[in-house]
């Protein structure tokens, strides 16, 4: 599984359990209330006011009060409880606000004391002495707010962090970008700590839902806090053994983790925003969001945290890579060039043959020009045709197993007419075989070993054997001979070495080759087709 | 006149020396000849040739070890594929060599060599010879590790391995494709054959020092290396390997 499949899994898992929990407390809200219309429901109309609606007013001086209606219109008399805030700050009131709907909403005996009655036209004349009037909201009645319900989600929304929380350290995210807690005690307290926080980030679930603002406040801080402290133990850790400062590389890691996790939490809000304003869901979060001119959004914590852990561990890789840019373009530079001169290397491994072969071949031909005219004739003529194979279609990288065998055949008619009849060759061809590639001249380094070891004094005989088969889309090649053990020590010539290289260039992670010596002596290779 | 045993495994080859022999009849006679080490060995034995043509890659041994089971030293002219880099070696050591393939007025002179030799004879350390071409071949680069697993060897390239990690007897062998391979060879006999980018920074752990990204100093002038692979590996080095380490790398 691939480290960015993770990461879309988590951030999928999050936005869909997000969108059903949401989904599920808005339909609570609505369900309860189901002879209401949506608009009365959430925007509480002036010259109509009912039961359980909620007005905010402020007037000139700023002070802000909520009238809560207690009772509805009766007798053109209505009952309301108020309360009386001052504030000083923009981002305070709009923190304060959501906070106090949310008490409204659960603490009807808060303004229990101040309960007024007002007759509709003094209600009225409220509105017309304000500087700015807003209807609220209104405050579910006791009934529909199931605190069973709510605590369910609240165990799970617990649940769930911790679950992604152990996926996100378990795939390594925490690993790789807090590489500064490399010992185990370390890692340890990393997870007590993390589960701690999630664990207070979970109990600050409802006021999250009513307060997304003051939740990501608490969020960031807390945050901040966790790192902090986790800094701090490991610095005193340090401190036991040498100094108390950080060194600069993790004061930058820390930096980057926090600022970036913060940046690109609110970011996240204003997109998760316009999304659910796209989906129209979470109708209940927009009204009571509605005050929130700067748009801060609810963002569900585990979503959060997990931006927090990619954007420390994205940034940290750049900051990485920032600084090593330089050194990566010179070794991407040196790759090229290596690659290169691989290339060219492997022509002319195409081309070179062992010089032994050609001084035996020669001096073979030399031997047998007197004696044997007809074999002389022969192994000239195949030692050329094999060179020709050589050099003449040298750019030619790829061959087929028909082209190959063919090859192969040339290769052994010289070495038969050496070794003569000491040497036997047996090859085993899956008859289906013929037009899968295979890199040129891959084969025949390996039979040249196999000869070259594959002597066996009992029967003074050479036994090379060569099958090729093909199993679930592989290419498979066997070359047995019949020579002593393969040691343990495998000191390989310039053959099996380039055997290996055009492996590795042309089938860098399909392909295997093994020395095998039981059951019987062989080379194993296997590519992919 | 001397007597002469060929020992050669390809039989063009050996009928190649025989025709030139051929030449030099009333000198030389050939006593019998033989393809592998083991019929060479029995059969020079019993006909006690004062002079041998001998192969030195042989199918089942070596010329040399021919020559180190023999009761008596005869006379060698060593024929051989050997490069141009090993023929110092027995210009110094043996009566002559012969590198395939040989024409008949290079194969005069080693007879005329022979000649001289016989009248002196003059004793010729072999030994030496074999040391020196063995020197030689132990020098030439390898560029991989043979590892085996599980009765199969399979061959990791060095600069594929970022390090090597020993578990109980056996080493693990991590490459830097996040591949790992178990062997059953000791870390120690590993060290020996590794090149000299392979340091032993701790008692189980030989890294690649061109995967080393990052060194960290520790306490006790130990180090912790976070090595370039994909895990970022961190390895502390032990406290008797620090100091060697160090010096290793340079600081």
């Amino acid at each position: 599984m691939k480290r960015w499949m993770i990461y879309l899994l988590v951030l999928v898992f999050t936005h869909v359990y997000y969108f059903a929990i949401m989904n599920a407390v808005s339909k609570q809200f609505w369900d309860s209330e189901k002879e209401e219309t949506s608009a009365h429901y959430f925007s509480p109309n002036w010259n109509n006011p009912r039961t359980n609606d909620i007005f905010m007013v402020k007037d000139t001086l700023g002070v802000i009060r909520y009238y809560k209606i207690v009772d509805g219109v009766k007798d053109g008399v209505l009952s309301l409880k108020a309360g009386k805030y001052p504030f000083h700050t923009a981002l305070k009131e709009r923190i304060f606000l959501k906070k106090l709907s949310f008490e409204l909403m659960n603490s009807s005996e808060l303004y229990a004391d101040s309960t007024q009655q007002y007759s509709l036209t003094e209600f009225l004349r409220l509105k017309e002495n304000v500087y700015l009037t807003r209807g609220f909201g209104r405050a579910p009645t006791k009934s529909s707010y199931n605190p069973s319900y709510v605590k369910y989600i609240e165990y799970m929304n617990l649940v769930i962090s911790i679950v992604s929380f152990f996926i996100i350290w378990f795939f390594g995210f925490v690993n790789s970008y807090l590489s500064g807690f490399t010992r185990f005690s370390e890692k340890i307290l990393l997870v007590i700590f993390s589960v701690i926080v999630t664990y207070f980030w979970s109990k600050d679930f409802l006021s999250f839902l009513y307060n997304p603002s003051a939740y990501f406040l608490t969020y960031t801080r807390g945050v901040i806090y966790a790192f902090i402290l986790l800094y701090l133990i490991k610095a005193l850790n340090r401190k036991l053994i040498k100094k108390w400062s950080f060194s600069n590389q993790e004061a930058a890691r820390f930096l980057v983790i926090v600022a970036g996790g913060s940046i690109i939490s609110v970011i996240g809000a204003y997109f998760q925003m316009s999304i659910t304003n796209l989906f129209g869901i979470n109708l209940l979060i927009r009204e009571l969001n509605s005050v929130d001119a700067l748009g801060f959004h609810i963002f569900p914590f585990h979503t959060q945290f997990w931006l927090v852990l990619a954007t420390g561990n994205f940034l940290n890789n750049f900051r990485k890579h920032f600084f090593q840019l330089r050194r990566k373009a010179s070794a991407f530079k040196y790759a090229r060039t290596q690659e290169l001169e691989f290339k060219s290397e492997l022509e002319t491994l195409q081309a070179k043959i062992n010089p032994h072969f050609l001084y035996n071949s020669l001096n073979s031909i030399a031997s047998l020009a007197q004696s044997d005219p007809q074999k002389t004739e022969n192994m000239a003529i195949a030692l050329s045709k094999f060179y020709k194979e050589k050099t003449n279609r040298k750019e030619r990288i790829w061959s087929t197993v028909s082209e190959e065998l063919e090859m192969l055949q040339t290769y052994l008619s010289i070495e038969k007419i050496r070794f003569g009849d000491r040497l036997e060759v047996i090859v085993h061809r899956d008859e289906t075989l013929g037009d899968e590639k295979l890199p040129r001249f891959l084969l025949q380094p390996l039979i040249e070993n196999a000869i070259k070891y594959g002597y066996r004094s009992e029967y003074n005989r050479i036994v090379v054997k060569i099958k090729i088969e093909r199993q679930k889309g592989n290419l498979i090649f066997r070359i047995f001979d019949s020579g002593p053990p393969f040691s343990e020590e495998l000191y390989t010539g310039y053959g099996i070495r380039s055997v290996q290289k055009k492996l590795k260039l042309f089938y860098p992670d399909h392909h295997k080759m093994a020395f095998i010596n039981h059951p019987e002596k062989q080379v194993f290779i296997q590519i992919k087709l | 006149m001397f007597r002469a045993f060929l020992v050669e495994d390809e039989e063009p080859a050996r009928l190649r020396v025989k025709k030139l022999l051929s030449n030099y009849r009333e000198e030389i006679e050939i006593v019998g000849e033989a393809d592998h080490g083991k019929t060479a060995i029995s059969e020079i034995e019993r006909l006690q040739p004062e002079v041998v043509f001998l192969d030195i890659q042989l199918p089942d041994m070596t010329g040399f070890l021919v020559l180190e089971k023999l009761s008596y030293q005869p006379l060698v002219i060593f024929t051989t594929g050997y490069e141009a880099f090993a023929i110092q070696a027995f210009e110094t050591c043996s009566v002559d060599y012969l590198v395939k393939p040989f024409d008949a007025d290079r194969f005069g002179k080693a007879i005329q060599k022979l000649r001289r030799f016989g009248m002196k004879k003059q004793n010729i350390d072999y030994k030496k010879l074999q040391q020196l071409l063995a020197a030689q071949k132990a020098a030439a680069p390898t560029f991989s590790l043979p590892v085996k697993t599980r009765g199969r060897i399979i061959l990791v390239e060095y600069e594929d391995i970022v390090y090597l990690k020993a578990e109980d007897k056996y080493v693990r062998v991590f490459t830097k494709n996040e591949r790992n391979y178990l062997s059953e060879q000791s870390l120690a006999k590993m060290e020996v054959r590794l090149p000299d980018d392979f340091i032993r920074v701790h008692r189980s752990y030989i890294i690649n020092r061109s995967y080393i990204g990052e060194i960290r100093k520790f306490f006790k002038g130990k180090l912790i290396l976070i090595l370039k692979d994909k895990g970022q590996t961190s390895i502390t080095t032990g406290s008797t390997f620090a100091g060697a380490v160090r010096a290793r790398l340079g600081f």
